[in-house]
């Protein structure tokens, strides 16, 4: 007996699964697309049938195509998946109806990929609608609701990516109330919670927000520190940082100061327990302290969080510049001001200096990506090189910073236009202390130009 | 470590590398070595991207420029990347890993580049296979576009007329001029139309060719032959000054500046029975001078195979197996795969028939090395001039009947070795079950001629036309039927995914031909292949 078509098509979905296994994309993607192709040959004949053999050979090879990216083709797949389980769900919705939704889901995904933001929120109405039917038929079942919950959370979520903070705060409110009511899953009304804060934060209504994510941390607190659960943990410190902005919205220093040394306690302990997913945030978190720390005047502290930050950016980055070179950058950055408001000129130029050259060579490799940052550590070494009473190199330094946020600003006037005015009003003051008045007159006429824009646009 | 992972499925061209055995004899070709230097040198980052293009006939002598150049910039740390094109190997008379190829060595640049590039693939994985512009624009343009280097890129491309397509072409003519000007890439090529048309006019191309009667040329291959003759004396114990100024001259006059001419005929007389007569018959026989450069290659081969014994009947049989097989496989083999290949027939010795043409071919004298021909125009020779040549009607091989052999004998094969129980097999059986992933095998496991049926029965057999005999189709049944889940285990464990696609056309297309042939019908092979029957119990 020869080997059937049939039999190949089985032997070709497992060699593929286990290509993937062994990351061959390219070689996992063409064997599931034979096999595909042979199955839907074999059943091609009869009238469009549909099974659910065929709806696996596609479900992997929709993942098997977003893997070696060929997003449009996923896409394409996973559309004829959901048309293909929508059909069975017709005829048998209690088998077929989960694998639908889960169909959807991975449909929105490839849109996302794609950036069908309005697509994909159509796409996820569905989703809800569909869980929303599932959780009806089967009260009281714990699955179906907390699918219901999350997939609320997923729709506010495609309304917010698309600016429309608005409308997101209804299904995310559905959710918290879908939550509260089952009183089964704290983890995710906690997270539901923190989603609302964050949609609140984003219309400027602070005190709702707040209260939101205040209400997160107190549920989360008790979760994590009980469990010791790492993902929790996580989850607790990032609603921490949150909390910690909020908290500086209304003018709470304290309790925000409080906020961000409980986060960083905690990225602490995860750091040591798991060093190679936590330093990363425990260095963020440090970042944040210090600046916080600094702007209420504690600036011996904030000085040696930000040389603490700056030390672990640094072993960071020696094990992978691409990710971390960046952040040193920006942490050298920090760093230079806390010791320059301390007065140790010296010491701040010689790390603004390190900051500088760390830029100038991610710009060289990434031109457009870290312009923003060059022009960021030119503008502080500047300034540095002032306090020094290095003038003409100041002068020098600014006039690099004014010509990189002049190029930025032309691209992108909302985000560098107000960094381009101020650089230009140091830009005068260096002129000025040459004694190139005219220069330093022309400079100041473009900052004040800008500055007449800027407010006419607020 | 994740860097260089994620580099690695970028396909590279093992072997495509330079080779310090083949560079130019010392103190010849100085004075266009000279100029490819001062080239190089002038690379200059506020101009754009330059192209030297240095064509001329076959066997001129150009690679061994080309190899030259790689090891002088090799030495000089500016050389990024190289490629040499050879029709005789699969990822070598392709495009497709050429510009994959080059970015993976540009990649080692710097540290930075490396992380450029991972981190561009890593947002886009499908480049690994794109086409040859999406992966110049985005793995080589892209990162290079704006970066200052300081130093000159150089990049040798062999044999372009080997392995290059229209776009590989386009490329070079309208993408390559918006690189850096630190960026000098050496193409070597024969003269096509095309390169012709396409490449040599464009402002940023330098052409120049070798001009083989000229003066310097002249000199060079003076220095060259003399060179040669010496080390023919001393291997064959004939006197130092072997075979006299007045035939040295003579010899050269009659080389007319073809490298690979007096390569050839070196080799040759390193080894063939009486080489002084030898030598006399090449250069005294016919007239050889004044022909074109194929016309004289030609010959040359016409001489060496000749001296073979052509009365034999034996010998004219086992030539048309051995060289046939040498010219048609679709990478080249070793001796010891050829003798496995041909098992069944106990008569033929390999060797005997590979010996005298020792001259024509590289690796024969190594058990494990792979036998190639030595230059296209052989190849070209065998496979097309022959044919159309009654007095070379002898020599010419047809490479379709040899194809169709192949792919034969690739079946025995693996009906006779895919035996049960290979380590390292059984996991798409469900022998071993519970496992993911491909397990390891052992390489030495397969033999080299198990692994050549693996990858090419194939591709040879979708390149057979006409009808097929009953026992192919009972070979190719057996396999189908009783084989084809260990070679897919054996087969990718090391290789890409196949498609088998081309196959099952070929093989309704063969069986519809095949009408006549009665037991291809009662034996239900027929409806066994026939998907467009519909039926559940549809075959492969």
């Amino acid at each position: 007996m020869l080997i059937s078509s049939n039999e190949y098509s089985r032997v070709l979905e497992d060699l593929s699964g286990r290509m993937s296994y062994m990351h061959r994309y390219e070689d996992a993607t063409e064997a599931i697309q034979d096999a595909t192709d042979l199955y839907r040959e074999l059943t091609g004949h009869h009238p469009p049938v549909f099974d659910a053999r065929l709806a696996l050979l596609l479900k992997q090879l929709s993942k098997c195509l977003a893997d070696v990216c060929r997003r449009d083709k996923a896409l394409e797949v996973a559309q004829e998946l959901v048309d293909a389980y929508r059909q069975l769900a017709a005829d048998q919705p209690t088998i077929f109806t989960a694998d639908l939704v889960k169909s959807l889901i991975d449909l929105s995904y490839c849109l996302d990929e794609l950036g069908h933001l309005e697509h994909r929120l159509e796409v996820y109405q569905q989703v809800v609608d569909l869980n929303r039917q599932r959780a009806a038929d089967q009260p009281g079942v714990f699955m179906a609701e907390s699918d219901l919950t999350m997939s609320l959370s997923g729709l506010a979520h495609c309304l917010s990516s698309l600016g429309r903070t608005e409308q997101a705060l209804e299904p995310i409110r559905e959710a918290i109330y879908l939550d509260r009511r089952a009183s089964g899953n704290h983890a995710c009304l906690a997270l539901h919670l923190e989603s609302l804060s964050e949609n609140l934060g984003k219309l400027g209504r602070r005190e709702e927000s707040l209260e939101a994510i205040q209400e997160a941390v107190n549920i989360c607190r008790p979760l994590a520190t009980a469990r010791s659960h790492s993902p929790l943990r996580d989850h607790l410190a990032t609603m921490l940082l949150s909390l910690s902005s909020s908290l500086i919205n209304i003018g709470e220093q304290d309790q925000a100061l409080q906020a961000i040394h409980e986060a960083v306690d905690l990225y602490r302990q995860l750091a040591a327990e798991q060093p190679a997913d936590f330093r990363g945030s425990l260095a963020r978190s440090l970042k944040n302290l210090s600046s916080r720390l600094s702007d209420i005047g504690h600036r011996e502290r904030a000085l040696s969080i930000a040389q603490e930050a700056v030390d672990l950016y640094r072993q960071l980055a020696a094990d992978r510049p691409a990710v971390f070179n960046v952040n040193l950058g920006d942490s050298l950055c920090d760093l230079a001001f806390q010791l320059s408001k301390i007065g140790r000129r010296a010491q701040s130029l010689e790390v603004i200096r390190e900051a500088v050259d760390l830029h100038r060579q991610l710009v060289a490799d990434w031109p457009s990506a870290f312009n923003p940052d060059l022009a960021r550590s030119l503008s502080r070494f500047s300034c540095c090189l002032s306090d020094a009473g290095h003038r003409e190199h100041a002068l020098e330094v600014c006039q690099e910073a004014v010509d990189l946020y002049r190029k930025l600003a032309m691209h992108r006037p909302a985000l560098h236009n107000a960094n381009l005015a101020s650089v230009l009003n140091k830009l005068s003051y260096c002129l000025t202390s040459v004694g190139k008045h005219r220069h330093a007159l022309e400079a100041a006429q473009e900052e004040v130009v800008l500055r007449q824009q800027l407010a006419a646009e607020s | 470590m994740a860097a260089t992972a994620t580099l690695d499925i970028l396909p590279y061209a093992e072997g495509a590398s330079w080779n310090p055995e083949l560079v130019c004899l010392h103190d010849t070709r100085k004075e266009l070595l000279h100029d490819i230097w001062e080239w190089i040198c002038s690379a200059d980052d506020t101009t754009h991207a330059e192209v030297f293009s240095l064509c001329d006939v076959a066997g001129a002598g150009k690679s061994a420029i080309a190899h030259t150049v790689a090891r002088d910039c090799a030495q000089k740390g500016v050389l990024a990347s190289c490629f040499f094109f050879d029709r005789n190997i699969p990822d070598r008379r392709i495009p497709q890993k050429l510009f994959s190829t080059i970015a993976r060595d540009l990649a080692r640049l710097s540290n930075d580049l490396t992380e450029h590039i991972v981190h561009i693939l890593e947002n886009d994985r499908s480049l690994a296979s794109a086409s040859q512009s999406r992966q110049f624009d985005e793995l080589i343009m892209k990162p290079f576009g704006d970066r200052h280097i300081g130093r000159p890129v150089v990049i040798v491309v062999d044999a372009l007329d080997e392995g290059c397509n229209q776009e590989t072409l386009s490329i070079l003519r309208n993408k390559v001029p918006n690189l850096p000007g630190t960026f000098r890439i050496l193409v070597t090529s024969r003269l096509t139309d095309n390169i012709r048309i396409d490449l040599l006019n464009a402002g940023h191309v330098r052409h120049t060719s070798i001009d083989i009667h000229g003066s310097v040329n002249q000199r060079d291959i003076a220095l060259y032959i003399r060179d040669r003759l010496r080390v023919i004396s001393s291997r064959r114990q004939l006197p130092m000054d072997w075979p006299g100024e007045r035939r040295i001259h003579d010899f050269i006059r009659k080389a007319e500046g073809l490298f690979i001419w007096v390569f050839i005929v070196s080799e040759y007389l390193v080894t063939a029975a009486y080489p002084d007569r030898k030598l006399f018959a090449i250069l005294e026989g016919k007239n050889i001078l004044g022909l074109p450069a194929n016309t004289k290659m030609d010959a040359l081969y016409a001489e060496i195979l000749g001296a073979c014994d052509w009365t034999d009947a034996d010998f004219v049989h086992s030539y048309q197996l051995v060289i046939g097989t040498v010219i048609t496989v679709k990478t080249p083999i070793s001796s010891s795969a050829l003798q496995s290949i041909y098992r069944d027939n106990p008569i033929l010795d390999v060797n005997e028939v590979l010996r005298p043409l020792s001259s024509l071919l590289t690796g024969i004298f190594q058990d494990n090395q792979p036998i190639q021909i030595i230059h296209l125009s052989f190849r070209d020779f065998l496979t097309y001039r022959a044919l159309c040549s009654p007095e070379y009607e002898r020599f010419q091989i047809r490479e379709g009947e040899n194809s169709q052999r192949l792919s034969f004998l690739c079946l025995r094969i693996l009906n006779e070795d895919l035996t049960p129980g290979i380590p390292g097999t059984g996991y798409l059986s469900g022998v071993i079950p519970h496992t993911a992933g491909i397990p390891l095998l052992h390489e030495s496991r397969i033999s080299e001629a198990l692994w050549y049926a693996c990858r090419f029965w194939n591709e040879h057999i979708i390149e057979v036309q006409g009808p097929v005999t009953e026992d192919f189709l009972d070979a190719l049944r057996k396999f189908l039927t009783e084989k084809l889940t260990v070679w897919m285990e054996v087969l990718y464990s090391k290789y890409p995914f196949q498609t088998l696609t081309p196959l099952r056309e070929w093989l309704q297309v063969r069986l519809h031909v095949n009408e006549g042939c009665p037991r291809a019908d009662s034996n239900g092979f027929k409806e066994a292949i026939s998907l467009r029957d519909g039926t559940s119990n549809a075959d492969l």
